[in-house]
């Protein structure tokens, strides 16, 4: 079963914002909403690296744990997605989301929230699939169409990688291996918790001999 | 006094069947950790109508066909495989 994730190589990352720009062209993002943006850190100064952020679809999402109003579900490809009829715009998702994914748009004056607007992973919303509706309220539905996120599939220098987590981890593996260096996966631990550790095999104990009371 | 009885005693029937109506019905349909959700139901990517726009070669409902786009997409991310 497809367990779908982002992957963001540091080592490729150039700033260049075309994931950016593919997710706001896809579907039609309003302005002061980002779903998507790149994250640069020691920016000038040697050792600059560049990372491009948006939700992770973690798999113990805690900006569903603190939504009053439970108005996140996670499909069974394991996109965390959100019902827009339902959000009230509070905002908690925000103040929890590790990532800084949730986006309000300005609905008003006097700094009034709209709803909550957040990657989809391009997979939609709570609305028939494909149609104008879901398009309107959470962009469009590329995963039903057969295809991956725009971001990803748009990045020029393959430094996001979208799509299974295993198929894009045995992408990264081999570039790593073939590079020598940046294992690091940037977000994993936070959005997926800690790899697995490998079981030690369990040495057999030995049965101590029993003392009878009388 | 008897038709005030009649009409006290419909009311509250009314009134009872119109706070029936108000009662909140569970939606479940996915949950995150303990968290239900209430939204509405969602469906899944691989029971969509092809449009125009669809790629991959796979028939609405066909899961395994999909999750077989889904990694022959992905495997396009993967330049060793690309330029072999």
């Amino acid at each position: 079963m497809a367990r779908m994730k982002f992957l963001c190589d540091a080592e490729r990352c150039i700033e260049c914002n075309g994931c950016v720009t593919a997710c706001k062209q896809e579907h039609e993002v309003p302005w002061g909403v980002n779903r998507r943006r790149v994250v640069t850190i020691n920016d000038g100064v040697p050792g600059e690296r560049s990372i491009s952020v948006a939700c992770m679809h973690c798999s113990d999402a805690p900006c569903a744990a603190v939504c009053p109003v439970d108005c996140f579900y996670r499909t069974d490809d394991g996109v965390v997605l959100h019902d827009k009829d339902l959000c009230i715009g509070c905002g908690y998702c925000f103040y929890a989301c590790p990532f800084g994914a949730p986006q309000f748009p300005q609905a008003g004056a006097f700094g009034l929230r709209g709803k909550m607007d957040k990657c989809t992973f391009c997979a939609g919303g709570p609305e028939r699939d494909t149609s104008q509706v879901e398009f309107t309220k959470y962009g469009r539905n590329r995963l039903a169409e057969g295809k991956l996120p725009a971001c990803a599939e748009m990045c020029a220098t393959k430094a996001l990688l979208g799509g299974d987590g295993d198929v894009i981890a045995d992408i990264y593996r081999t570039r790593v291996l073939s590079r020598g260096r940046g294992a690091e996966v940037w977000g994993w631990g936070t959005a997926y918790g800690p790899p697995p550790q490998r079981q030690q095999p369990q040495q057999p104990q030995q049965q101590q001999p029993t003392q009878r009371r009388s | 006094m008897k038709p005030h009885r009649t009409l006290a005693i419909a009311a509250a029937i009314v009134g009872a069947l119109a706070l029936a109506a108000c009662s909140e019905r569970p939606t479940a349909t996915a949950t995150i950790g303990e968290k239900t959700y209430r939204g509405k139901p969602d469906t899944n990517p691989w029971e969509a109508e092809r449009t125009v726009f669809s790629a991959g070669n796979f028939a609405p409902g066909d899961r395994a066909g999909w999750e077989e786009a889904m990694r022959k997409r992905a495997q396009a991310q993967n330049e060793f495989q690309r330029i072999q």
